[in-house]
């Protein structure tokens, strides 16, 4: 057989090779996932290379966008949620000073309409508040309503609502102290409700005239006796 | 010294490297830019990480390229023998070379790292100041290390290669100390492979304290800014005296 002749065979040979294994791999497709696995400490200081901020900002916005990329819409319900909370808690230790994660967490992922997911997020929120009271104190407010609104678990909101009431904030407003009231009084504890208030309104030599209008208001109202 | 600049300068813009890495970091601040925009909050933020990480990786790339084809071409041509056969020793061309290779870098940075603060959205400007001052001191190293390289192997694709595991390994150096000191490890090795991880940390930069992203953000932060100034200091002279003690012992 000639060079040419043998050339034409092993290009005829080499195309018919290929088509077989085109055949036999056509099904194997990328798997997206939705939330991969939470790497672990180790394995994200490898990732950084030395540099946790750049890391954290690549990680996060993935995190963000995980199961909507590559031309896909997920809705929230078939995420996993506890991987979820793994990948917050992660990323937290990365950069606990950032507020794109919580923001994230707390206005994206606490939309899904499982109840029990929900709780993820709240406990991510507590623990950032914790990390820096003074500065992340809202984020344990937003706690509190997604407890109480969204979860519908009053006694878990009134436990975050009285840890941001405890919280050595001097600057905190007073809407914030004043959420562990109207919670206590949705449960039925008008008394305990009242003597909060009432520590509140007394406590505080610096409240405006109209934030005592409200709180008197409340007190003679839906707190009355 | 001034003639070896000069003729580093030349062979950096007839190999278009200004232009060329000018052009390679403005599209990562542009991409950068795009990225940011996906995200909820904190856009300005993720846009300068972003682009900051990423220029900082492109200048060493592109610092370690140009260093090792141009001393490549130093061999190929003989001129490396032409310019030892003056009166000029070893040593002294050694330092020559990094002295004209540096100023050649340091002003390839500094339009580079000017894109940084033209499309960071929000950046804090002290922590600026620190970022850009350790990517510079990176760079010297980064050039000292590429000269080392390259007049060893005398090759461009092996010592870009090896200068640029040697970076990697440096930024990583202080992950797989941390690993080696950990207890509890169940392996009979672990003892035998801490000790080598650790042996070998001993003669490594800590590249890993340099251009941190986080001052961009947060602004600077002084414990680090004394640490890179002295290992740059010391990590200079210490390649620049192992390419010299190399170069001493080839024959031409």
């Amino acid at each position: 057989m000639n060079a040419r002749r043998l050339s034409q065979a092993m290009l005829a040979g080499a195309f018919a090779l290929q088509a077989a294994f085109w055949w036999n791999t056509r099904d194997m497709r990328p798997d997206f996932g939705l939330v991969p696995p939470v790497p672990t400490p180790e394995a994200m200081d490898a990732l950084g290379f030395g540099d946790r901020q750049a890391l954290y900002r690549v990680l996060a916005l993935g995190i963000q966008n995980t199961g909507d990329d590559g031309g896909r819409f997920t809705p929230l319900d078939r995420y996993d949620y506890v991987r979820l909370g793994g990948w917050f808690m992660a990323l937290d230790g990365l950069d606990p000073v950032s507020d794109f994660l919580p923001v994230v967490a707390g206005y994206h992922y606490s939309n899904t309409p499982k109840r029990a997911d929900i709780l993820h997020v709240v406990t991510y929120l507590r623990h950032h508040a914790r990390f820096d009271p003074k500065r992340n104190w809202r984020w344990l407010a937003h706690g509190v309503y997604l407890a109480k609104h969204r979860m519908r678990d009053q006694r878990l909101a009134l436990e975050l609502a009285r840890e941001l009431t405890d919280l050595d904030v001097p600057d905190m407003p007073t809407w914030a102290r004043q959420m562990q009231v109207f919670i206590l009084a949705d449960l039925g504890e008008n008394e305990a409700a009242r003597a909060l208030m009432l520590a509140l309104l007394k406590g505080d030599p610096n409240l405006s005239p109209e934030e005592r209008n409200f709180m008197q208001h409340v007190l003679t109202t839906r707190l009355a006796r | 010294m001034r003639a070896t600049f000069r003729y580093v300068l030349l062979t950096a813009l007839r190999d278009r490297l200004f232009a060329g890495l000018f052009a390679v970091g403005l599209l990562a601040v542009l991409t950068s830019s795009f990225l940011g925009d996906a995200a909820l909050v904190e856009r300005g933020e993720l846009t300068t990480v972003f682009a900051a990480a990423s220029v900082r990786v492109i200048l060493v790339l592109g610092i370690v390229l140009f260093v090792g084809f141009h001393v490549q071409r130093l061999y190929e041509s003989r001129e490396i023998e032409a310019i030892l056969s003056r009166p000029l020793s070893r040593e002294g061309f050694v330092l020559s070379y990094w002295l004209g290779l540096a100023a050649v870098a340091l002003l390839l940075a500094v339009p580079v790292l000017a894109l940084v603060a033209g499309a960071a959205g929000r950046v804090d400007g002290a922590g600026f100041l620190w970022w850009s001052a350790s990517v510079l001191l990176e760079v010297l190293i980064v050039v000292a290390l590429a000269l080392f390289c390259s007049l060893t192997l005398e090759r461009a694709i092996p010592s870009a290669l090896a200068a640029l595991s040697f970076y990697t390994l440096a930024r990583m150096m202080s992950f797989l100390t941390a690993i080696a000191d950990r207890p509890g490890m169940d392996n009979e090795l672990h003892p035998l492979v801490g000790w080598v991880v650790k042996a070998v940390s001993l003669f490594m930069p800590r590249l890993d304290l340099f251009g941190q992203t986080a001052w961009l953000v947060y602004g600077p932060d002084a414990a680090f800014g004394l640490a890179v100034a002295g290992q740059a200091a010391i990590y200079v002279p210490l390649l620049l005296a192992a390419a010299m003690f190399d170069l001493r012992r080839k024959r031409f």
